[in-house]
């Protein structure tokens, strides 16, 4: 079976600096993979790559088995992406945006409507459906964003910090939708700064520091391989941040 | 509270000058020039004032305005004209101000960061409010204060007139911020600040752009602007505003019975202006203040209007039925950009303001153009290219506008379509339909306008505009394909858009087109004349070429752009 999301020996450079090393990964349908790094690991940049909003300086990106610098249409019509900040037209609505998306990805006009009205109303938007982006929100944005990632029905979704912002119901609201997806057979991979979030939610995670993944495995595998007890200990193992829980307890 | 307003007002400087620091050296030389052409600017004025109010005051010339109908006592006229200058100077204060101190208070994003600061909230908001009027300061210190020396130097005034005239404009401008601050907070109570600055930069815009034509299009309408009359008429309305009534008047006496020595009727004068004018500026501040801080001025009250949707939400119903016929011809995703595109050009009032001003001036030239008794009767053929000119001039601006910022429009948002399956070409075809359709409808539309009133016949009717459709299709497709090279999507101001030496370029592009297929098309009607071949022929054959290097000026540059499609907004 055709992994939903393969990276290839995935690289980037700027000039001398290495944002993303060699990386390569495989994410079949129906697991959430969780991708964790410090500030700068290259987390952001791995997900531009894997949307087509940056060509890789090396290796490819296959999503759903097509090549996402060479079928970009084949590839992005399986994707939904939400960026880490939710950079909408200001001066849409939430209905015309979520109707504009639509028609990008060719979704017939009926069917757009009652889907984007469901979204509206699973995101608990609907009484905003009228109004302008503008006037909301940073949560309520990071929803409509995220129901426009969903209108197309994508296999594979892309969610760089989706919880970033969001009050206890939204964020919890979003977990369930996303495993719910994957029941479906839908695959995300999803970037978080919050380990319990991963921890709970993820099948799989990934370890990234300096652009290099560094660990993956499911949480039991990778306390298995670490002497830390919890995630959080793991990471800090991992990307050298153990030093500075140490710091930080001798300023206590 | 002043050391933590000094504080606030040196790291206002810090960000000034960092700014400057970084600029590149290009930017840099254009500012030091803009500041050298100020300073001349300044000194020019300055003399002149001199100069005029030393020539008002001899004999000979109160002489003959007093035979010409103009009884002007010139000393009284002088000793006013300060307190004129500083009524304007608190009117433009409090007007000028609305957009600076909303940008300031709300949309500069550092207030919360500033109030949460142990730093008294008085100094917060006096530095924010001397941050705003900083700029009208500045402005208005340039146009009045050289006006203000060259009076004092005509009427021989001492010292303190010169020292204190800058202070006492400083003073008057505070003020008048003061009272423009309550007011913003009264706006920002009826609607977002974000929508309160586009409506008062529209606003503002428009109003300085026709203030700044209606010199032009007075010496067009009437003999001339300054007639003795005129002059009268303005002094006699401006100045009794600045009776002893007027508080704002006061500044302006006191300075100028200070500056000739009369020290009790001018220490009187300025002991009001000060006790009157810090009372009430000390009162809007704290009002403002509190305003602030009790959120009264940060909720918006019902004035919001909530579009209800009836059997459907306007997305969905503007979506099922659209308002182009042929529209459904279209592949989903160019109706959707195209659609979009249109909405948000419409609902942000800086972008209409750029398309009102060449409306304006065609309106203004027009009135110029056509007011037929100063033309002779065989100027039947230049009102005909007036018409066609000018048509083509409203179709070319809209072309530029629309071209360059045809994808820097989308802004931080490209990555919605970035990361969407849209054909190439289908993106490049939406693009083009919005750069182009417009120019050629409103040049079209006032071409047939023009050929109405001046009973153009029908064939050279349709002559002009097959060619004016056609130079502004090339036109649109240049413009388009700068808007691609020069695609910036970080800007904040849909101004900077079309800026930079990219919009310098497309100018001359076009200009370039305007120029070469002006000479094919219309250079056609004369050799149709001299040849002997039919006229058919000649017309055929000047609109083949002619349409062929539109096809070449529009279609080549696109072409090597969208080359640039795949790539677009990588480097941002």
């Amino acid at each position: 079976m055709t992994p939903l999301l393969q990276l290839e020996r995935l690289h980037k450079s700027y000039g001398t600096k290495h944002a993303v090393r060699e990386l390569s990964l495989s994410l079949p349908g129906g697991e959430i993979f969780g991708l964790l790094g410090p500030n700068g690991a290259g987390k952001t940049t791995t997900f531009k790559m894997i949307v087509g909003l940056l060509e890789p300086s090396s290796g490819r990106v296959l999503v759903n088995g097509y090549d996402i610098q060479a079928q970009p249409l084949e590839a992005k019509r399986t994707l939904g992406f939400v960026p880490d900040t939710p950079l909408l037209y200001e001066k849409l609505s939430a209905m015309e945006f979520l109707l504009f998306v639509s028609d990008l990805y060719n979704v017939e006009r009926q069917k757009a409507s009652r889907r984007a009205r469901e979204l509206l109303k699973i995101f608990d938007l609907e009484e905003n459906a009228d109004d302008l982006i503008d006037s909301f929100s940073h949560g309520m944005k990071q929803k409509t964003a995220l129901a426009a990632a969903l209108i197309h029905d994508p296999r594979l979704l892309i969610l760089d910090e989706p919880t970033v912002g969001l009050d206890p119901k939204s964020a919890r609201l979003i977990k369930d939708i996303l495993r719910q997806q994957t029941r479906r057979g839908v695959s995300v991979l999803v970037s978080t700064h919050i380990l319990e979030i991963a921890e709970r939610m993820c099948d799989r995670i990934g370890i990234i520091s300096q652009g290099e993944l560094i660990a993956v495995g499911t949480v039991t595998e990778l306390r298995g391989a670490q002497t830390g007890s919890s995630l959080e200990d793991i990471f800090l193992e991992l990307t050298g941040g153990a030093e500075y829980a140490e710091i930080a307890a001798v300023l206590e | 509270m002043l050391g933590a307003t000094v504080r606030l007002l040196r790291l206002r400087w810090q960000l000034w000058w960092n700014t400057v620091r970084h600029l590149p050296w290009t930017r840099k030389l254009a500012y030091l020039v803009a500041a050298i052409g100020m300073a001349g600017f300044a000194a020019f004025t300055g003399a002149l004032s001199w100069g005029g109010l030393w020539l008002l005051r001899q004999p000979e010339v109160a002489a003959a305005l007093t035979e010409m109908g103009v009884s002007i006592q010139i000393d009284s006229l002088l000793d006013q004209l300060p307190a004129l200058f500083f009524t304007m100077a608190f009117t433009l204060g409090l007007l000028a101000n609305l957009g600076t101190l909303m940008q300031t208070l709300y949309l500069s994003g550092d207030m919360e960061f500033l109030l949460t600061a142990p730093l008294p909230p008085r100094a917060v908001f006096f530095s924010k409010l001397l941050q705003a009027v900083f700029p009208t300061y500045a402005l208005l210190a340039l146009l009045t204060l050289p006006a203000l020396i060259g009076l004092g130097v005509a009427r021989q005034l001492n010292f303190l007139f010169f020292a204190l005239a800058p202070i006492f404009l400083a003073l008057m401008v505070v003020s008048g911020a003061g009272l423009s601050s309550l007011l913003v907070m009264g706006i920002v109570r009826l609607i977002s600040p974000r929508r309160a600055v586009e409506v008062i930069a529209f606003v503002g815009g428009i109003s300085a752009f026709l203030c700044s034509q209606s010199g032009q299009f007075a010496g067009e309408i009437g003999e001339s602007v300054l007639t003795p009359d005129q002059i009268a008429t303005f002094l006699d309305r401006a100045l009794p505003l600045t009776g002893v009534w007027n508080p704002l008047a006061w500044p302006g006496y006191g300075l100028v019975r200070l500056g000739s020595g009369q020290w009790l009727p001018g220490a009187a004068f300025t002991a009001g202006m000060l006790l009157i004018g810090g009372a009430a500026f000390a009162l809007t501040l704290s009002a403002a203040e509190r305003l602030y801080f009790s959120g009264w001025s940060r909720v918006q009250v019902g004035t919001r209007s909530r579009r209800r949707r009836k059997s459907g939400s306007t997305g969905e119903r503007n979506g099922t039925r659209s308002a182009i016929p042929w529209a459904g011809l279209l592949p989903a995703p160019i109706r959707a950009v195209v659609r979009k595109d249109l909405r948000l050009f419409r609902r942000d009032l800086r972008n209409l303001s750029q398309l009102v001003f060449p409306i304006i001036l065609a309106v203004i030239w027009t009135f110029t153009f056509f007011r037929g008794e100063d033309l002779p009767e065989q100027a039947g053929p230049a009102l005909r290219l007036g018409g066609f000119g000018i048509g083509l001039f409203i179709g070319y601006t809209f072309a530029i506008r629309f071209g360059m910022g045809s994808f820097s429009l989308e802004g931080r948002q490209w990555w919605i379509i970035k990361t969407s399956p849209v054909r190439g070409w289908h993106l490049l075809l939406a693009k083009y339909l919005l750069t182009a359709v417009p120019p050629i409808i409103f040049g079209l539309l006032y071409l047939g306008v023009a050929a109405f009133f001046q009973t153009t016949s029908l064939g050279v009717f349709l002559y002009q505009a097959l060619t004016m459709a056609l130079i502004l299709a090339a036109v649109s497709g240049q413009m388009l394909a700068m808007g691609i090279w020069g695609a910036r999507f970080n800007w904040t101001n849909p101004q900077e858009v079309q800026g930079g030496g990219m919009g310098c370029l497309a100018s001359l592009a076009g200009f370039a087109t305007l120029a070469l297929t002006g000479l094919i098309f219309g250079g056609t009607p004369f050799l149709a004349r001299l040849l002997s071949f039919p006229a058919w022929t000649v017309y055929l054959a000047g609109i083949g070429i002619g349409a062929l290097v539109c096809l070449l000026a529009g279609a080549l540059p696109l072409a090597i752009a969208a080359r640039r499609l795949p790539r677009l907004g990588e480097g941002d």
